[in-house]
């Protein structure tokens, strides 16, 4: 639960907030318009002004919404000391005109825009963005008041003081100039004013203190009256609603003396009349300015009437003298074992949550298992050593200190081979290398590695002695050598050879794609053959015998031997017709006819070629745009390949 | 006497801490202003050695140990290994544990004579926690929590646990280590404690953050500066009560 | 820093060098070079790779066994530093790695040993056994030889060519006639063409 309030910005007064808005929209909205844009344009400008205007009022106004508190939701304490402080009323209306106003501010923002949307000309527009922006500004400015308001108790709810309702607290109360400020000051460290006149104290104070590790707060409240509450003011005000709810332990001042200006009876009167506010709180009479005088010096009459205080339960009284500091601190650990004992007392009879801590309170007691004795190991030393005080001149010098001298953090590197246990000083700083020859050092840190060695040396030895390491160099005389020299060739040869013929029996095989010449259809020569078998190793000269006979004789004409190609027939084996022409040098000279023949040929042919024609004939045209290059998506992958 | 310190403004001391009866070992920092809060309190009495375990500044973690041995895990290397040898006594034996769970802080809690471990732990690992640390082993849970040594702080003195063990679960650990047992935080309100403060016989050293509720609790229990453990179940009992609930 | 071995294939890890595999288990693999990660990944077993050290052992294709390997270990507890421990340690480890590589040597031959007979064995069964094939190798040979001889010889007639044309401008009769019987190849397709064009 929120218990300060000190982070609620500052209100503008309703023209500030005016100004800050227009000029807000005049610099982040666009300012020029011309006649002749689109109607849709200049809709769009002065709606745009409109709502912008709109949001910033929004804005404002709901920043305020948000920051200061809903008094309904606080704790009664503080809603109570809100009302007295700042009349709850006052407030409620003041947040409830500005929650009005903001609505009202969307609500212009709303109809304008509206009406902007058929807006027909520039100059209807400008005109309704102008009576939009008045409205509004007339709905701000009559916020004038609430704002000012609202200004005002920010100020004033900034400086309360944080006070938590539900933590241990210790109230100070009494008639004016009773000494509650001044033991106050005793107790905590807060710089309460005491003065020596009524009502010095205007409103509530806390200090804390500690007390058994726990943190208290008591609160310093003004002065009570004793008159009805209707008739208290504000300043008193404060006080009984403190009193009343806040869970605390009440420390009722009195002063016997009656420096304060009030009696001992109406004293008394006034711890009466304010008893219903202390049901179900411990209560603490403090007799104060013992200085002065003492319960006992007083006559026995007005004994009775002190003594009649008791009769409320749960009441006890002391006696202190803030002026001497005497029985202060007794007063103020009286009050908080009495306030402890009465929160504990609460927590135990809710029995939820205090199921949690029962585990924390109690320590278990170990149940003997065996004999052993297990003692703590505590070195003589620790009972010598001083303890260490950053005061003393004298004190140790620290690691901190060394750091310090030698630059800082950061700058300083401590040495972290100085506190080294060698077994030579000089060893400390020595650079051992990790690694050897690809070997890690560590691994054969072993204190027994010169034995081991040794044994190692030893087995080295007598492996040396049994001829371990003789190696039998196998010579053999040259005959045998080049003779298994030759073996070895041949075989090599072999191995080769059966490897080459298996790629190539695997080459034959592997027909990717091709069509299976039909053996039968396989012509081979003779030659072929006889070539084959000359180098398969037969002797050849039978088959060329053979052959001899068995070709077909040519019969050689006259006309052959008169062209001269005879021996070129004969030889090709072939039966061509005889008169066959070149066609291609058909009827042209050879010479340079012939060469120019050629020339225009290849002339003619290469623009042709260029076009990828077949021949003369080509009238094909290309396919232009080819439908696999130029449909489907594109995705990953190139242009030409999809 | 129980002390306040922070390691770069963490609180968890007993991350960055190792502290037994004869050596403390602290994580190397940024600046010396962690281990001279050591320092201060120990003076000469026992060595404290800036370390590193496998390279992280997590020592507290890594390590279990006692007056007698120290373990660390299998990824400590030669060189942290062989400075941690060079910095202790020879009365201190410092072995490598091979453990799947790594962070042996985490997974054993111990004093001189017994020692809380891991229910997963490996055979062998505990029979060389026997060996190195001569303590007696037990596999065991504290609050249902597996991670014994981050959840419990242990000197021979006295144990403080996780602040949602059951009464009966203290009752039968404290029966196990021989030590008054109590359930509690530090570092306002954490339950790490094991993480959160180191402790031995004389000193215990927790987080900044530790409230006085809780410090006093600590040397309570520990019965440092001649506190008695009983202590929490009298006086500080409202103070607890108060903080507590 | 420290030398660690790959995981998969035994060689040193350098520091700065290779990859880290730390499984949920805590148990950290290092590898050498992208190759034995690779493979690790592949859930290949090393044992069964032939290139790796685990193999070559399991095969007894090396020294696994031997009382120099049991110097170096992983030692769980240090031991203080001493500066005449570690320099004999550095001297013993010089030492050690003469005497695990002369070892390494014997065991090599050791195991290659008998297999110069194997082999010729082997060759001398494939000569037997493949008579035909060592008879075209027979032919191949000899028209090898052939055709070195025809080039020498064409050599040899070319520098003495040389030879005479340098010393004298004219050539001898018998020559030229040698010549043309040389060449009647070349000459007739040259022939062939002309006689066909004159027609």
């Amino acid at each position: 639960m929120q218990l300060t309030w000190k982070d609620i910005p500052s209100v503008p007064t309703s023209n500030d907030m005016l100004d800050i808005v227009l000029n807000r929209t005049q610099r982040k909205t666009p300012t020029v318009i011309r006649q002749g844009f689109q109607i849709q344009r200049i809709r769009a400008f002065y709606m745009r002004k409109v709502k912008f205007t709109a949001e910033g009022f929004v804005e404002k106004l709901d920043e305020i919404l948000q920051k200061f508190p809903n008094i309904n939701d606080l704790h009664p304490f503080h809603r109570d000391l809100m009302d007295t402080l700042y009349e709850k009323n006052h407030y409620k209306v003041s947040l409830g005109s500005i929650s009005k106003a903001k609505a009202f501010v969307e609500q212009i923002s709303r109809d304008y825009i509206r009406l902007l949307k058929f807006g027909q000309s520039l100059f209807q527009c400008k005109q309704l963005k102008r009576a939009a922006l008045g409205r509004m500004a007339t709905t701000v400015k009559k916020l004038k008041d609430a704002l000012l308001y609202l200004e005002q108790v920010r100020q004033h709810i900034g400086r309360l003081p944080s006070i938590d309702p539900n933590t241990r607290t210790l109230l100070i109360c009494g008639y004016p100039n009773v000494g509650k400020s001044s033991f106050l000051r005793c107790i905590t460290k807060a710089d309460v004013d005491v003065q020596p006149y009524a009502f010095t104290t205007k409103s509530l104070y806390v200090g804390h203190f500690d007390y058994k590790y726990l943190r208290f707060q008591a609160i310093d409240t003004p002065g009570i009256l004793d008159r009805p509450t209707e008739e208290m003011n504000n300043i008193e005000m404060q006080s009984i609603y403190a009193i009343a709810h806040l869970r605390s332990c009440v420390l009722y001042f009195m002063d016997l003396s009656e420096q304060c200006g009030f009696s001992i009876e109406s004293q008394v009167k006034l711890f009466n009349s304010i008893k219903p506010l202390f049901a179900n709180k411990s209560v603490l009479v403090v007799i104060n300015k013992t200085d002065i005088i003492h319960v006992e010096d007083l006559d026995t009459e007005r004994q009775k009437l002190i003594n009649s205080m008791l009769e409320t339960p749960g009441v006890e009284i002391m006696q202190t003298s803030c002026y001497n500091e005497d029985n202060v601190m007794q007063v103020r650990n009286k009050a908080c074992e009495k306030l402890l004992t009465s929160r504990i007392e609460q927590k135990l009879k809710g029995s939820g949550r205090v199921n949690n801590v029962l585990n924390k309170i109690h320590v278990s007691k170990p149940v003997a298992r065996d004999e052993m004795d297990r003692e703590p190991h505590i070195p003589e030393a620790v009972k010598l050593l001083k303890k260490y005080d950053s005061n003393d001149p004298e004190r140790r010098k620290l690691a901190k200190d060394i750091e310090l001298e030698n630059g800082g953090a950061g700058v300083y590197n401590i040495n972290l081979k100085d506190k080294y246990i060698l077994d030579d000083e000089e060893w400390k700083n020595d650079a051992m290398p990790e690694i050897l020859e690809g070997k890690n050092v560590y691994d054969f840190l072993d204190p027994d590695i010169a034995l081991k060695l040794q044994a190692l040396e030893e087995e080295e030895e007598q492996l040396e002695r049994e001829g371990f390491y003789d190696s039998d160099n196998d010579m053999e005389d040259d005959e045998q050598a080049s003779d298994i020299n030759r073996i070895r060739e041949k075989a090599q040869w072999i191995r080769d050879k059966q490897k080459m013929m298996i790629n190539d029996a695997r080459l034959k095989k592997h027909l990717s794609n091709r069509a299976i010449m039909p053996r039968s259809k396989i012509t081979k020569s003779f030659g072929d053959l006889e070539n084959h078998m000359y180098l398969v190793g037969h002797d050849t000269n039978v088959l060329k015998d053979k052959k001899g006979k068995s070709k077909k004789q040519f019969n050689v004409k006259g006309s052959d031997i008169l062209r001269g190609s005879i021996e070129d027939d004969i030889r090709s084996g072939g039966t061509k017709p005889l008169n066959q022409t070149d066609r291609l040098y058909d009827g042209i000279d050879d010479g340079a006819l012939r060469s120019k023949t050629d020339r225009i040929v290849k002339m003619e042919r290469r623009e042709r070629n260029r076009n990828s024609k077949k021949g003369e004939a080509d009238r094909t045209i290309g396919d232009q745009m080819p439908k696999h290059l130029f449909s489907g998506k594109r995705g990953i992958g190139k242009t030409d390949f999809r | 006497m129980a002390a306040r310190a922070q390691f770069e403004n963490s609180n968890e001391v007993g991350v960055f801490s190792k502290l037994t009866n004869s050596y403390a070992l602290v994580a190397v920092g940024g600046s010396e202003n962690f281990y001279s809060a050591f320092e201060a309190e120990l003076g000469d009495v026992i060595p404290i050695i800036h370390t590193t375990i496998a390279g992280t500044r997590i020592v507290g973690r890594m390590t279990a140990g006692n007056r007698r041995g120290l373990l660390v895990p299998t990824q400590t290397t030669d060189q942290e290994l062989l400075h941690l040898r060079n910095s202790l006594p020879d009365s201190v034996k410092i072995q490598r544990i091979e453990e799947r769970l790594s962070a042996l802080g985490n997974v054993i809690c111990c004093n001189d004579y017994v020692a809380l471990v891991h229910p997963d732990i490996e055979r062998e690992t505990e029979e060389i926690i026997a060996d190195v640390l001569g303590v007696e082993v037990f596999k065991q849970t504290i609050a249902g929590n597996v991670l014994v040594g981050s959840y419990c702080a242990l000197s021979n003195q006295g144990g403080l646990v996780h602040p949602q063990t059951s009464i009966q679960d203290q009752e039968e650990l404290s029966s196990l280590l021989q030590v008054p047992i109590v359930a509690g935080t530090v570092n306002r309100g954490s339950n790490v404690v094991g993480a959160g403060m180191v402790v031995n016989d004389w000193l215990a050293v927790a987080g900044l953050d530790t409230s006085a509720p809780e410090l006093s609790v600590i040397e309570s229990i520990f019965r440092l500066q001649d506190n008695q453990p009983d202590a929490i179940g009298s006086n500080l009992r409202d103070t607890l009560i108060e903080t507590y609930s | 820093m420290r030398i660690y071995s790959c995981h998969f294939c035994s060689s040193p890890v350098y520091p700065g060098h290779g990859i880290t595999f730390v499984r949920n288990d805590a148990k950290e693999f290092k590898f050498c070079r992208s190759k034995c990660h690779k493979n690790f990944k592949q859930r290949r077993n090393p044992r069964k790779l032939r290139w790796t050290k685990a193999f070559r052992k399991a095969a007894g294709k090396e020294l696994a066994v031997d009382s120099t390997l049991t110097f170096a270990k992983r030692r769980n507890v240090p031991v203080r530093y001493n500066r005449e421990l570690v320099q004999t340690t550095l001297k013993a480890m010089a030492r050690i790695e003469e005497i695990r590589q002369r070892r390494e040597r014997a065991f090599y031959k050791n195991r290659m040993r008998g297999n110069k007979e194997r082999a010729l064995a082997s060759d001398k069964k494939l000569v037997e056994q493949n008579p035909e094939l060592l008879k075209m190798r027979e032919v191949e040979l000899r028209i090898k030889e052939e055709k070195r001889a025809a080039r020498e010889e064409k050599k040899r007639q070319e520098e003495l060519e040389a030879e005479q044309q340098s010393d004298e401008m004219e050539i001898s009769e018998e020559e030229q006639e040698e010549e043309e019987q040389e060449e009647p190849q070349t000459i007739l397709l040259k022939n062939r063409r002309r006689n066909k064009v004159k027609f």
